[in-house]
């Protein structure tokens, strides 16, 4: 009996978080609003997901406290902050996601950036030094003019919806747009890479 | 699906181009070091892109419709109109004055964030300002400066678009 008890006393270890303010927390509520969802019908179910929504945010941000976020070397702690919080208040509170949740995640992204730069300690704030100012001047207007791309791709993506007969015709003569054809793309790179193990065999 | 890389990669290129002939243009007139140079060039010139864009999109709005199909058309099949040529050629000169008004203020801007002062204004009392205006005083000196660089980084910019239009021409 008592080694049950250990056995089960090891099962629950990494799941049980060791303090209240973890992120191992965040992910069992999560995890139990997800159980709760699959049983869940009609408005119950909305509440739920929008629950479950803020606590994979709140998760986040304990999660990057303790382990940032890295890719290819750069931290991305505020982007993923950043498309969550837009996610979720797009999602929330106008009951859809449009391109403005998308155009407006680089500047918050920056805000978020730059937070930590104004904090002096926990509850204090000042002011950045000058040459700290001018590396957030350029960061955000970096990320302004991000966000201005993303509003013109949202842009041309509108006029072909207005009008679908223009995504017939031929775009290879244009200065500002490519057409992407992802799975052709996908078809290519998987040949040539089904000719490589071919070329290995024989070789 | 259709993305704006190509517009977008090459605005990069154009801003690369601007930003090099600038800072190198205010290293060498206004004896500034490389970095600080480099760093002027970069916030002004990433400040007229997000200006830029901005106005486009609000003006964008509030042409009449058939100016909107031929720009439509310009921009995703590369259909040249007379409407298109004069559009361009109003809209060249607009970004000239606008994005030289645009560094102006925002070099002062930028002098303030920074904390530092690259020239001072020597203290005039309005009588004398009018008597004599020094055409020598550091500040039109930096005024010149920037006004020398934004050109030279424009036409810099007019001759790939031209050589690029040429090429894609014939």
């Amino acid at each position: 009996m008592d080694k049950f008890l250990e056995y089960l006393l090891k099962l629950q270890k990494p799941i049980i978080p060791d303090r209240f303010a973890s992120w191992k927390t965040f992910r069992v509520l999560t995890l139990f609003c997800m159980v709760l969802i699959l049983v869940s019908e009609g408005i119950n179910k909305e509440i739920l997901v929008g629950l479950s929504l803020i606590f994979i945010a709140i998760g986040m941000l304990f999660f990057t406290k303790e382990k940032p976020l890295k890719f290819l070397g750069i931290s991305v702690n505020s982007w993923a902050m950043s498309i969550l919080i837009c996610l979720l208040v797009f999602k929330l509170l106008a009951g859809e996601v449009t391109s403005w949740a998308w155009i407006s995640c680089p500047p918050l992204a920056a805000t978020i950036a730059a937070i930590p730069e104004f904090m002096e300690s926990k509850n204090k704030f000042k002011i950045p030094a000058p040459e700290v100012r001018q590396k957030l001047v350029i960061l955000f207007l970096s990320y302004l003019v991000l966000s201005c791309w993303l509003n013109f791709t949202f842009m041309i993506q509108e006029w072909l919806e207005n009008d679908p007969s223009l995504m017939q015709q031929d775009f290879s003569k244009s200065s500002f747009v490519v057409k992407v054809e992802w799975q052709k793309w996908w078809m290519e790179i998987e040949e040539w890479r089904m000719d490589n193990e071919q070329k290995e065999k024989v070789g | 699906m259709i993305l704006p890389l190509r517009a977008i990669v090459f605005q990069l290129l154009l801003t690369l181009v601007a930003i090099a002939i600038e800072s190198l243009l205010l290293h060498r007139r206004l004896k500034l070091s490389r970095k600080t140079s480099l760093e002027y060039a970069v916030s002004l010139n990433l400040l007229t892109l997000f200006a830029g864009w901005y106005l486009f999109f609000v003006f964008f709005g509030t042409f009449p419709s058939e100016m909107k199909s031929s720009l439509m058309q310009f921009i995703l099949f590369n259909q040249y109109s007379n409407e298109i040529l004069l559009f361009l050629f109003v809209a060249g000169v607009l970004t000239f004055l606008n994005t030289l008004a645009i560094k102006l203020k925002g070099w002062q801007i930028l002098e303030y964030l920074r904390n530092e002062i690259l020239f001072e204004e020597p203290l005039e009392s309005n009588k004398q300002f009018i008597k004599t205006a020094k055409f020598f005083n550091p500040a039109s000196v930096r005024v010149m400066t920037i006004l020398e660089a934004h050109s030279y980084s424009y036409i810099a910019v007019l001759l790939v678009l031209i050589v690029d239009f040429l090429l894609t021409q014939s």
